[in-house]
C-alpha cells in the first residue's frame, strides 16, 4: 500500500515567501495548503489535517503565539515549525509552546534557506 | 455593568499601537468613548517615534505582536527609557500572562482580545490609578 504523502500547512501572511514555499514543497511530491493567518489557519487544520505546520509569527487577526496556544489545545499534534524574521518572536512562540507543553521540531530565521527548510520539513 | 458605570477617564491621552487596522480603529473609538485621548499608531518604531513627540501621552496600550522587529515588550520597555513612570497594559490573542516579563512587574496587565470595554475601562482605570512603577 503506497503512504499518503505528507501533509504540510504554510501559515504565512507574505503571499511571495508562501508561493514560493508552496512550489518548492510540491516538488518533493508533499501536499501543501496556505493560510494567511492563524484564524485561517485553525479552520484548515481541522479539515486539512496537515501533518507539519509551517508557522510565521507577526500575522494579522491571529498572531503565531496565539495558534500555538489553540494548537496545544487540540487532539492531534502537527510537527511545528517556527519561520520569523526576528528572535523577539520566535523566543515569545517558544516561551508560549512551553507553557502549552507543545513541542516545537525547529525554529528557522528568515530570510530561510529553502535546503533547510526542507530537511526540517522531512524531519 | 451599564454604560453609565464605566469608569471614564479625563481626556487623558493614551497611545495605542495596534497592527490590525479595523482593530485599531475599534480600540480608539473605545478610548473615545471612555472619555480618553487616543493616538493610534501600527508599530513600535512609529510608537516611540511618537512618545518623543507628544509629551502629553500618559499611557501606553500596546499588543504583543507587532511588526517590525519590535514586540509589545520591546515598546514598553524603550518607551520607559523615555518615561520612566509611563503605565503600561498589554492587550494580546493569548491570555498567559506568565507570558508578560518580569521586569514590568505582576501589576502590569495582559489584557486578552477580544476583551469587554468594561475590562478595559476597568485596566485603564487601575492604570492611572497606580501609576506606571508596579
Amino acid at each position: 500500500m503506497t503512504q499518503a504523502p505528507q501533509r504540510v500547512l504554510v501559515v504565512d501572511d507574505n503571499k511571495d515567501f508562501a508561493a514560493v514555499l508552496v512550489t518548492a514543497i510540491e516538488r518533493q511530491g508533499l501536499t501543501v495548503r496556505v493560510a494567511a493567518n492563524g484564524l485561517k489557519a485553525i479552520a484548515l487544520c481541522r479539515d486539512f489535517a496537515p501533518d507539519t505546520i509551517v508557522l510565521d509569527i507577526v500575522m494579522p487577526e491571529m498572531d503565531g503565539v496565539e495558534f500555538i496556544g489553540w494548537l496545544a489545545q487540540e487532539v492531534y499534534h502537527a510537527r511545528l515549525i517556527i519561520v520569523s524574521a526576528h528572535s523577539r518572536y520566535t523566543d515569545l512562540a517558544e516561551k508560549m509552546a512551553d507553557i502549552k507543553g507543545l513541542t516545537i521540531a525547529a525554529v528557522l530565521p528568515k530570510p530561510v534557506r529553502l535546503p533547510i527548510l526542507m530537511a526540517a520539513i522531512k524531519g | 455593568v451599564t454604560a453609565r458605570q464605566l469608569r471614564r477617564g479625563a481626556g487623558q491621552m493614551v497611545l495605542v499601537v495596534e497592527d490590525s487596522p479595523s482593530l485599531a480603529i475599534v480600540a480608539g473609538n473605545i478610548l473615545l468613548s471612555l472619555g480618553y485621548t487616543p493616538i493610534v499608531v501600527g508599530d513600535g518604531p512609529a510608537a516611540l517615534a511618537e512618545l518623543e513627540r507628544t509629551n502629553a501621552i500618559e499611557l501606553l496600550l500596546t499588543d504583543v505582536i507587532l511588526p517590525k522587529g519590535m514586540t509589545g515588550f520591546d515598546v514598553a520597555r524603550a518607551a520607559r527609557r523615555l518615561r520612566p513612570n509611563l503605565p503600561v497594559i498589554f492587550v494580546s490573542g493569548f491570555s498567559d500572562q506568565s507570558l508578560v516579563s518580569e521586569d514590568f512587574g505582576r501589576e502590569t496587565r495582559l489584557l486578552s482580545k477580544p476583551f469587554r470595554i468594561a475590562e478595559l475601562a476597568e485596566a485603564l482605570a487601575a492604570a492611572f490609578e497606580r501609576g506606571g512603577v508596579a
